[in-house]
């Protein structure tokens, strides 16, 4: 469903993805790991239209992404979670949960979402601007999933959460894998990283170095060493 | 006190207040696009005044000044969407100073195009007939127009404070002066929202020029106090936000009115200095987020 050819990214004049190349087929849950600067947030930034391609292809379904403005590319059905949550603090947990809603029949809405954040059920009518970390990303992730998306790009949900909440944000993954839901997970985290996806890609300068299952990448104690140990 | 001295400053309170509604419509257009699209507009003056003059025009020739607070700011406001789709969107990417490049010669071409069309004569709006006279207020009264200025600024404060707070678009704007992008990415289109907003904040600056019509004179010139005086007022209240647009009118509007009483060759620099205590204490303004 997701195809990404040959695919170079620039910030100004500095060349951050050199060639990536990367599919995902639908249900399918890809991680996307690598050190600090590999250029994983690119690919995630590539891909939703806030740094669009210079080159390359960028296929989801029968679209071409590569050169439209983002919010058609979500409309597309591409849910972000972006690094760094970027909820709006001045809107209330309700506000940013509805702001961005597209029904569905089926689908996510408010209801569902809140059940499966009860926390977020209580403070609804709070300004966003209050919450801790983890909240916080709950609300990034019922926020993506009140768009519907047919595909959900996680972008680091566990960077700067303490490890009880990673636990808890770790089964709310599991919970949308069980769903079918078909996910990118970039994460730094590799322990949640592998126990969510089917297969992963290593990146590293800004090119793909290794794509395989968790097991694979497990087994590879060169990949694992050069590309992913501190 | 008795009433001699308690009334002159009950009167100039209310011209001051009078004159920060005025402000206000001005400000609230150019806090939100400021804050929204990092854009500065500095034809949001000449757009007051193209206001002002078409409802001079619009008064005349139908007969009603009613009429002219409705139509006039309707032309505007879809004047400035054109313009915001021709000539300003190309500029969001660049910096401040091509921003204010071409602004600032918009403005010299809607007001010279006014000059054109009006003269350079000072020039007034009658009041409408239902708003002449004044209003008893037990030890004094006010003229009944400046009371109209002062409750129509207040319900539209209220009305765009509702629309901001309570509304979904409010809430699209909201998370537009937060994160553009990010709007952006959950599917919304962005650049259609702020052509809206933008068109939207020059109707409501043409609103204020067509209330300002019956209540200060027309002339050339009228642009550009406004405009620094909304400037400032964007500055002291805070960037993006109406609640700082509403509360810096009402300091910057006293504070011009009185100034050009008790000290009327330094009225200017006495605003500049509470402008300046004010960014000591709050830096951001007073209803300012840090600008990151």
């Amino acid at each position: 469903m997701l195809q990404l050819t040959d695919v170079e990214t620039y910030y100004g004049e500095s060349h951050v993805l050199h060639g990536v190349s990367l599919r995902l087929e639908p249900g399918e849950a890809v991680g996307l790991l690598g050190r600090n600067g590999a250029g994983k947030s690119t690919v995630i930034r590539t891909i939703v239209g806030f740094t669009p391609p210079r080159s390359g292809s960028i296929r989801f379904f029968d679209h071409e992404l590569a050169g439209l403005p983002s919010y058609k590319i979500a409309r597309l059905g591409i849910g972000l979670v972006p690094q760094g949550r970027r909820i709006f603090p001045d809107l209330t947990v309700r506000e940013n949960l509805t702001l961005a809603a597209r029904d569905q029949a089926g689908g996510w809405t408010l209801g569902r979402v809140m059940d499966h954040f009860p926390r977020l059920r209580e403070r609804q009518s709070q300004l966003a601007g209050t919450l801790s970390g983890g909240e916080l990303q709950m609300v990034a992730i019922g926020r993506a999933l009140m768009t519907n998306p047919r595909l959900l790009l996680m972008d680091e949900p566990s960077e700067g959460l303490a490890p009880m909440i990673v636990r808890e944000i770790g089964a709310i993954i599991a919970e949308l894998k069980a769903e079918k839901l078909s996910f990118v997970l970039v994460e730094q985290n590799l322990s949640l990283a592998l126990d969510s996806v089917d297969r992963a890609y290593v990146m590293n300068k800004g090119a793909i170095v290794f794509e395989g299952t968790p097991g694979e990448l497990l087994a590879d104690e060169a990949v694992h060493r050069q590309y992913l140990g501190v | 006190m008795n009433a001699q001295i308690l009334s002159p400053l009950i009167i100039q309170i209310l011209n001051g207040l009078a004159f920060s509604m005025l402000l206000f419509l001005l400000a609230a257009g150019l806090s939100v696009i400021f804050g929204m699209m990092d854009f500065i507009n500095l034809a949001h003056g000449a757009f007051y005044m193209l206001g002002a003059y078409l409802g001079l025009t619009a008064t005349q020739r139908l007969g009603n000044f009613w009429v002219a607070l409705i139509v006039v700011p309707i032309i505007v406001a879809a004047l400035g969407f054109a313009l915001e789709k021709i000539l300003l969107r190309p500029l969001y990417k660049r910096g401040h100073l091509d921003q204010v490049l071409l602004t600032f010669g918009l403005a010299f071409v809607v007001t010279d195009m006014i000059r054109w069309i009006w003269g350079a004569d000072i020039r007034s709006v009658p009041q409408p007939p239902e708003l002449t006279g004044a209003i008893p207020l037990g030890i004094t009264a006010y003229p009944r127009y400046r009371g109209f200025v002062i409750v129509a600024g207040l319900v539209l404060a209220a009305a765009l404070w509702a629309i901001q707070a309570r509304t979904r678009i409010g809430a699209v704007i909201r998370a537009g002066v937060a994160d553009k992008e990010m709007v952006g990415g959950l599917g919304i289109n962005i650049s259609l929202v702020f052509a809206c907003v933008f068109a939207f904040g020059v109707g409501l600056a043409a609103l204020s020029g067509v209330i300002a019509g019956p209540f200060l004179s027309l002339a050339p010139g009228m642009d550009a106090e406004q405009l620094i005086l909304s400037l400032i007022v964007v500055v002291v209240g805070g960037m993006g936000t109406l609640k700082g647009a509403f509360w810096g009118s009402i300091v910057v509007g006293l504070a011009d009115t009185f100034g050009k009483i008790y000290v009327p060759d330094f009225s200017l620099m006495v605003i500049f200095a509470i402008m300046a205590a004010i960014l000591l204490v709050r830096p951001n303004g007073l209803f300012g987020r840090a600008v990151t």
